[in-house]
C-alpha cells in the first residue's frame, strides 16, 4: 500500500500538468453538471442544444483573439514572411551560369550528382550528405551556387536568411526552424529531396554562449537546428541543408560543423585572374560594349574583386556611359567606374600653389618608388585631385592575386609609403601632415615584420601574442626595446634607400610633379610613356605589356 | 480522459431527460412557483393544449395606461376586420370607413416620440412580468402537450381584464434566437375586456333592482337578448316577482358567487335566505359585446345545486376558479392575421404636413387590403406550417368585392413579387 501511494505521488509529480489539467477539467465538468441540474429542463435542453454553437463561437473568438495577439506581439510566431518555398524550375540558375568559381563548382557538382542519384547511393548503403557549408567573402556567388545546385538537381528549394529565425522571444526561432524542416520534409517526401538554403548562417550558427546574460533565443534556435539536422528524428527524408556564411569557420558552433550536419564545406573564394576575365566577359555580354575593350587588362585592375563587385562595376560603367551619351560602353567608362568605386568621387578643393606643388611631389614620390622598387604592384593612375579626404592618390594594384607576401614585398610597401615623406623633405626641406596615413601603413607593416613575422634580424617568432590588451607585461623591457629598435631600423633603412633613389632619379621626380601640376591626373599609359622616355620602362616576367 | 468526458456528457444528457414540471401537477407547479419565487397568488389551469393563469393585480391598468400615454398613440385605423376558420376555409372580412393608407415601416419614430425609459418598473408591472416569467418557465419545462398559453391579469380597481395569449412554439423560437422579440409581440395577442363575472353580476343586480319597477315585457326587452327566450323567461320572472314580494333589496346584503362556465356564459348564484325563503336562485347570463343578457333563471328549493350543475362545483368554491377557454390553432392564426393586417394601415389625415422628399401617401384601395390579407396569411400560415385549409377568402363588406386564393396558390404570395389578386365575379 505504501509503495502504491509512493507510485501515485511520483506519478503526480511527473505528470503534474496533466494531472492538474485533468482536475481542472473535472471541477469544470462538476460545476457545469451541478449548475445544469439546478436549471429547468427547457433551459438544460436549450443549453445542450446551443452548446455546439457556443463552443464554435468560443473557438472562433479564441482564434481571432489569438490571431490578433500573435500578429501584434510575435509577428505571426513561427511564420516568416520572408520565407519562400520555391520549386527548382522557378530558381532557373544553371551551373553554366556560375562563372569564375570553378573549384567550388566542381565540389558542388558532386553534391548535385549525389542528390540526383540518391537511390543508387542508398542501394550501396551510403547516406546522402546532410549539409553543405559554403564559406567565403560576400558577393562571391554562394547563393547563386546554391540555386544552381537546386536547379541541376531538379528538387524544391527553400531559401531563408538565418536572421529570419531570430526573434526577441525565446522559442520563436526554434519553432520557425521546426516549421521549416517540417515543410522541407514534406516537399522531400513528395519530390524525392529538398534543399534548404540558409543564408548568413552565422546569425544563428555562432558558437553557443552559456551565460546568464542572455542569448537563450539564439541557443534554442541553434539547438533546434542541430536536432533537425541530425537528431532523433522519426522521419528521415532527403533534406540537404546548404548554409552560407561570411564569418570565419571558427566562429561557428563546433556541433554544427561536425560530420553528419555540415559534413561538406566549400570555400567560395574571390575569382582569380582567369575567373575575373570570365565574369567580366559574362557581364559585358549583357550590355552594349565596344568590342576593343581589353578584358584582360580590366581583370588585372580588379584584383580581389568579387563577382558581385564586377557586376556592380559594369552597372556603374553603364550609368556613366549613359551620362556621357555613349552608345556603347567604353574602356574609359569602365575605368571611371572603377576609380569611382575604388577611390571615391572627385571633389576639387581650392589649394594654394605651394600646397599643390607639395602634393604633386608627394604623389610623385610614391609613384616613382612604386614603379621602380615594388616587386608586385602595377601603377594605374596618379592624381592630385582630392578624393575621400585625401589630397592625392597613386592607384596601384598587384598584377596577380597575392595569397602571401614576402619580406621584399613588405619592405617595398614600407618604402612606397615613406616615399611621399622623403619626396616632400627632398624638395622643400619640410614635411606636411599628409604623411600621417603613410606612416601608419608603414609602421604597421614594419611592426608586424619584427613582432609577428620573424623578419627582423635578431628575434624570431610571434612576440605579439605575448602582449595582452596592448601591454607587454609578459615581455621584458629589454626585449620590447630591442624589438622596437629593430622596427625603427627597418624604418630608417627604408627611408634611407628611398632618399637615395629619389635623389638619384630627381629628374623623373620633377617631371612627374610638373606633369601632375599641369594635368592633375596621369593615366597608366602616360606614366609608362614617361618612364620609357627616361629609359626606366619595367618588364614583368609573365607580361610583356600591360 | 476520453472516458471521463463521455461520462460527463452522459450526465449532462441525463440532466435534461426529466421534465422539471410533470404534466400531472402542472397547475399546482405554476401556482407554487409564483408563490414561492415572487410571493404572488395566482390561479392556474390547463384546458386541452392551453395553459392559463389568472392573477389579480390592482393598479395594473393605470400603470399600463401611463406607459401607453407616454408614447405616441395613433387612432385606430378606420377598418373593421374579422377572421374566421370553418370548413377548412379561412374567411376574412373587412369594412372600410373613410380613407386610410399603408403604414410606412421605414419611418422611424422621432426621438422625442419614443417612450422614456423608466428607472424601475412599477410594482404592478413587475408582478405581471413575474407571473409571465413563471408561466413561460413552467409551460416550456413540462412534458404536457401544450401549444398555447393565456395570462389573464385582472385589475379590480379598473374593473378590467387584460388577456395575453400566444403560441408556446413562438416562445421557444425567441429563446433559440430564431425570431426576434418584436416578431413575438406581433405573433402574440393582447386584449382588454370587462371581467365577465362583473358584467354578469351587474346585469343580475340591475335586473333585481328593476324587478318591481317595470313590466315583464320591459324587463324582457332590457335583459333578454333574443325574443326566442321571452317565452322561457316570462314565467320565471313572474314567479320571481311573486316570490320576492318587493323584498329583493335584502338580497344585496349577501355575497353572490359567480362563475364563468363558457366563453359567453356566466352563472350567478344567489341565496334566498336574506328574504326568508328557502333555496337559491341561479342566473345564467350571456355576455355579448361587453354587455350581459339573461339566458336563464332557475329557482332551487335547497341551497345545494342540483345534480346537472354538479360539474360546476359548489358555489362556495367558485371564487377560487377561473374559466380557461382552450385556444385552437386556426382561431389563433385567424386572429393573428387580422391583427397584423390591421397594423398595416392607418387613417389618412388630410391636414398631415408632407415630409420633405417624401411622396404624399396614396389612399389604399380595397384590393390593397385584400392583397395584404393574402400576403400576411401566406407568411403566417407558413410560419406555423399550417396546411389544413383549402381556400382563403377575403371580402370587402362595403361593396361586396371578393377575392379567393387556394391553399396551393398561397405560397406564391410569400415572394416579394407576389402575383396580383383578381376579383371574383
Amino acid at each position: 500500500m505504501k509503495l502504491f501511494l509512493r507510485r501515485v505521488k511520483v506519478y503526480i509529480i511527473d505528470h503534474k500538468i496533466a494531472v492538474g489539467s485533468a482536475l481542472f477539467v473535472l471541477v469544470c465538468f462538476w460545476l457545469s453538471w451541478w449548475g445544469m441540474s439546478k436549471m429547468e429542463s427547457f433551459y438544460v435542453n436549450m443549453t445542450i442544444a446551443t452548446l455546439p454553437l457556443h463552443i464554435l463561437t468560443w473557438i472562433l473568438g479564441s482564434i481571432i483573439s489569438a490571431f490578433i495577439y500573435v500578429s501584434l506581439m510575435f509577428g505571426m510566431f513561427s511564420k516568416s514572411n520572408r520565407k519562400q518555398k520555391t520549386k527548382s524550375h522557378f530558381v532557373n540558375v544553371r551551373f553554366s551560369d556560375v562563372i569564375g568559381i570553378d573549384e567550388a563548382k566542381e565540389e558542388a557538382w558532386e553534391v548535385v550528382e549525389l542528390l540526383k542519384d540518391h537511390a543508387r547511393l542508398k542501394k550501396v548503403g551510403g547516406k546522402i550528405i546532410r549539409g553543405l557549408l559554403m564559406q567565403g567573402p560576400p558577393g562571391c556567388g554562394k547563393t547563386y551556387l546554391a540555386k544552381a545546385i537546386a536547379t541541376e538537381a531538379g528538387i524544391p528549394f527553400l531559401s531563408l536568411a538565418a536572421s529570419d529565425f531570430v526573434e526577441i522571444f525565446v522559442g520563436v526561432g526554434a519553432s520557425r526552424v521546426r516549421k521549416l524542416f517540417t515543410d522541407a520534409r514534406r516537399l522531400a517526401y513528395s519530390n524525392g529531396a529538398c534543399i534548404i538554403f540558409i543564408d548568413e548562417l552565422d546569425a544563428v550558427g555562432r558558437a553557443r554562449s552559456f551565460s546568464w546574460m542572455g542569448g537563450q533565443e539564439t541557443n534554442s534556435t541553434l539547438n533546434a537546428l542541430l536536432v533537425e539536422m541530425d537528431g532523433l528524428q522519426s522521419e528521415q527524408e532527403n533534406v540537404v541543408i546548404i548554409g552560407a556564411s561570411n564569418a570565419p569557420e571558427e566562429t561557428l558552433d563546433p556541433a554544427l560543423l561536425r560530420p553528419g550536419r555540415f559534413d561538406r564545406k566549400i570555400y567560395v573564394d574571390k575569382p582569380n585572374l582567369a575567373g575575373r576575365e570570365k565574369v567580366l566577359a559574362y557581364y559585358m555580354g549583357k550590355v552594349q560594349a565596344e568590342s576593343n575593350i581589353d578584358i584582360g587588362r580590366l581583370a588585372r585592375r580588379t584584383v580581389a574583386k568579387s563577382p558581385a563587385d564586377l557586376e556592380n562595376l559594369i552597372k556603374e560603367a553603364a550609368l556613366i556611359a549613359s551620362r556621357n551619351k555613349h552608345e556603347k560602353l567604353t574602356y574609359d567608362d569602365l575605368s571611371e567606374a572603377l576609380e569611382r568605386i575604388e577611390l571615391g568621387i572627385k571633389h576639387r578643393k581650392s589649394m594654394s600653389d605651394s600646397e599643390r606643388r607639395m602634393t604633386a611631389y608627394h604623389e610623385s614620390g610614391h609613384l616613382l618608388v612604386l614603379y621602380l622598387l615594388h616587386p608586385t604592384d602595377d601603377v594605374f593612375k596618379a592624381s592630385i585631385i582630392a578624393r575621400r579626404g585625401t589630397l592625392g592618390v597613386v592607384y596601384h594594384m598587384p598584377r596577380e592575386e597575392m595569397h602571401s607576401h614576402d619580406k621584399n614585398k613588405l619592405l617595398a610597401d614600407i618604402k612606397v609609403s615613406l616615399a611621399g615623406y622623403v619626396a616632400e623633405k627632398l624638395v622643400s626641406g619640410v614635411t606636411t601632415t599628409g604623411v600621417s596615413g603613410d606612416f601608419q601603413n608603414a609602421m604597421t607593416k614594419a611592426n608586424a615584420m619584427v613582432w609577428r613575422l620573424g623578419m627582423g634580424s635578431k628575434y624570431l617568432g610571434d612576440w605579439g601574442m605575448l602582449t595582452a590588451n596592448g601591454s607587454s607585461t609578459m615581455l621584458s623591457q629589454q626585449v620590447v626595446a630591442e624589438l622596437n629598435a629593430e622596427t625603427n631600423a627597418i624604418f630608417q633603412s627604408c627611408a634611407k634607400e628611398v632618399e637615395q633613389l629619389l635623389t638619384k632619379e630627381r629628374a623623373i621626380l620633377d617631371r612627374f610633379a610638373s606633369e601632375l601640376l599641369k594635368k592633375e591626373e596621369l593615366e597608366y599609359d602616360e606614366i609608362e610613356a614617361i618612364f620609357a622616355e627616361h629609359g626606366k620602362s619595367r618588364q614583368w616576367p609573365s607580361q610583356s605589356t600591360a | 480522459m476520453k472516458r471521463l468526458t463521455a461520462v460527463f456528457l452522459l450526465l449532462f444528457t441525463l440532466c435534461s431527460c426529466g421534465p422539471s414540471y410533470p404534466k400531472d401537477r402542472l397547475a399546482e407547479s405554476l401556482v407554487g412557483l409564483c408563490k414561492k419565487e415572487y410571493g404572488v397568488e395566482v390561479m392556474a389551469g390547463v384546458a386541452g393544449t392551453t395553459i392559463g393563469v389568472f392573477v389579480e393585480i390592482p393598479g395594473l391598468i393605470a400603470e399600463l395606461m401611463k406607459q401607453v400615454s407616454s408614447g405616441p398613440m395613433d387612432p385606430p385605423p378606420p377598418l373593421l376586420m374579422e377572421g374566421v376558420y370553418q370548413n377548412k376555409r379561412f374567411d376574412f372580412q373587412f369594412l372600410s370607413r373613410g380613407s386610410f393608407v399603408r403604414v410606412d415601416k421605414n419611418a422611424d419614430l422621432r426621438k422625442e416620440e419614443r417612450p422614456p425609459r423608466r428607472e424601475k418598473k412599477a410594482i404592478p408591472l413587475e408582478t405581471l412580468d413575474h407571473v409571465s416569467l413563471c408561466l413561460n418557465r413552467v409551460s416550456l419545462s413540462t412534458n404536457a402537450r401544450l401549444e398555447f398559453y393565456i395570462l389573464v391579469a385582472r385589475d379590480p380597481l379598473a374593473h378590467l381584464d387584460i388577456v395575453y395569449s400566444g403560441h408556446l412554439g413562438d416562445l421557444k423560437q425567441v429563446q433559440y434566437w430564431i425570431i426576434s422579440r418584436g416578431e413575438l409581440q406581433r405573433r402574440s395577442r393582447v386584449s382588454l375586456r370587462h371581467p365577465p363575472e362583473e358584467v354578469a353580476h351587474q346585469t343580475v343586480r340591475e335586473f333585481i333592482e328593476d324587478l318591481s319597477q317595470g313590466t315583464i315585457l320591459q324587463l324582457l326587452s332590457r335583459y333578454a337578448d333574443h325574443s326566442t327566450r321571452f317565452s322561457d323567461l316570462s314565467p320565471k320572472i313572474l314567479q320571481l316577482t311573486v316570490d320576492l314580494q318587493g323584498r329583493q333589496g335584502s338580497l344585496f346584503s349577501a355575497e353572490w358567487p359567480s362563475r364563468q362556465v363558457q366563453r359567453d356564459r356566466v352563472l350567478v348564484y344567489i341565496l334566498l335566505s336574506p328574504v326568508n325563503l328557502p333555496g337559491a336562485l341561479l342566473f345564467t347570463v350571456q355576455i355579448r359585446e361587453g354587455r350581459g343578457y339573461l339566458a336563464n333563471i332557475e329557482r332551487f328549493e335547497t341551497e345545494e345545486l342540483p345534480a346537472e350543475y354538479a360539474l360546476f362545483g359548489s358555489p362556495e368554491n367558485w371564487k377560487n376558479l377561473f374559466f380557461l377557454e382552450p385556444i385552437n390553432m386556426p382561431g389563433f392564426l385567424s386572429e393573428q392575421i387580422t391583427k397584423r393586417v390591421l397594423s398595416e394601415f392607418r387613417p389618412l389625415n388630410e391636414q398631415e404636413p408632407a415630409k420633405k422628399k417624401a411622396k404624399s401617401p396614396q389612399p389604399a384601395t380595397d384590393r390593397d387590403v385584400a392583397q395584404v390579407f393574402v400576403e400576411t396569411s401566406a407568411y403566417v400560415l407558413n410560419s406555423y406550417q399550417f396546411r389544413d385549409f383549402d381556400r382563403l377568402n377575403v371580402t370587402d363588406a362595403m361593396d361586396g368585392n371578393r377575392w379567393s386564393v387556394s391553399s396551393k396558390e398561397l405560397p406564391l404570395y410569400r415572394n416579394s413579387n407576389a402575383p396580383e389578386l383578381k376579383n371574383l365575379p
